[in-house]
């Protein structure tokens, strides 16, 4: 009996580690993108966030405005990844696209303008709280993916357009 | 017969406890007949209350089977492995690979740290070219319906010929 309290114990906790993987879209579904040499590839860690509220940044045209906008913004936000490439672009972003999973990523907006550019945004939520925004950029000569994990503020990100441009 | 002086010394003797069965069985015999002494009267109700308790017999005792005290360890071992099972089965289930319906090469952990921004002010002109992106986007979206929903209102109050206003004819549609 002794031993079977503990196997059960045992499978009981085993699916909290085996389900420790990565939450975002770009680990788990383009993780190839990464290592391919036409995409640059950026990412800020929610780390280093606090290192810009602490240093004192040493940049031409810093408006102290947007700093603080800025960083109540990414207050929550853990981890931000990038990946670009100026090469086939649109046949990266018809890829992209059939890549992400719906039943995971509910479809935010889409925005296609006159000139070709595309824009797709889709979020990912645990428990009413968006834990992933992903943004999937694609024109003629430029595809990006852009995802921001952590407790995203959608009111807070579109005000910030405000700040940055004011 | 006993008579009532040995009746009395009898039950003197009763009553101290010193009697022997025998002598016992005299005193109820003489209690159980009819020439009991006026004296020894008082006595005569207990005595045949011992008569009448002999008599008595207890029900018979229902039989019941022993109570198993052991554990069924049988039903307990069949019952965990059916929920053994059962879990394994559902965590089998939660942690199948999605199907995207695209062929996806298998996931390998990757070392973001190898393209981390160190750097405090790089890190901010990344963090803020990527907030714009997605501020201006996120804002974008919203502007692109509004301004479509505005045009489809324009369309709505167009007074189509011989119409009302807010009908739509076949003529608009075909103008827009």
């Amino acid at each position: 009996m002794k031993y079977l309290l503990s196997l059960l114990l045992l499978l009981f906790t085993a699916p909290a580690f085996a389900q420790n993987v990565p939450r975002d879209v770009i680990s788990n579904y383009f993780a190839e993108y990464v290592d391919d040499q036409d995409f640059t590839v950026v990412y800020v860690s929610g780390k280093i966030f606090q290192l810009v509220k602490d240093a004192k940044l040493d940049l031409d045209e810093l408006n102290e405005a947007e700093v603080e906008a800025i960083l109540r913004v990414v207050k929550d936000i853990q981890g931000i990844r990038i990946l670009h490439t100026d090469l086939n672009a649109m046949q990266h972003w018809k890829k992209a696209k059939s890549r992400i999973p719906t039943d995971k990523y509910e479809l935010l907006f889409k925005v296609r303008t006159q000139d070709g550019d595309n824009v797709e945004a889709f979020i990912q939520d645990e428990q009413a709280v968006i834990s992933e925004l992903f943004l999937l950029i694609g024109a003629a000569d430029n595809f990006a993916m852009l995802s921001f994990v952590g407790n995203i503020d959608l009111t807070r990100l579109s005000d910030l357009q405000r700040a940055i441009e004011r | 017969m006993t008579d009532h002086t040995t009746a009395e010394q009898l039950l003197h003797r009763y009553f101290e406890g010193n009697t022997t069965l025998d002598e016992e069985a005299e005193l109820r015999d003489y209690f159980r007949g009819e020439d009991v002494h006026p004296a020894l009267k008082a006595y005569d109700p207990m005595f045949r209350y011992w008569a009448t308790a002999a008599g008595v017999t207890a029900p018979p005792a229902k039989h019941r089977a022993a109570v198993q005290r052991r554990l069924p360890l049988r039903w307990l071992t069949t019952v965990a492995a059916a929920c053994l099972l059962l879990f394994v089965v559902h965590n089998w289930m939660e942690l199948e690979p999605e199907i995207t319906g695209f062929p996806v090469a298998a996931t390998v952990p990757i070392d973001w740290s190898k393209y981390e921004v160190t750097d405090p002010e790089e890190a901010y002109l990344v963090l803020r070219d990527a907030l714009k992106t997605a501020s201006t986007e996120l804002n974008r979206g919203p502007r692109m319906t509004i301004r479509e929903l505005g045009e489809l209102k324009e369309v709505l109050r167009q007074k189509p010929p011989g119409g009302r206003a807010g009908e739509l004819s076949l003529t608009t549609i075909k103008k827009y």
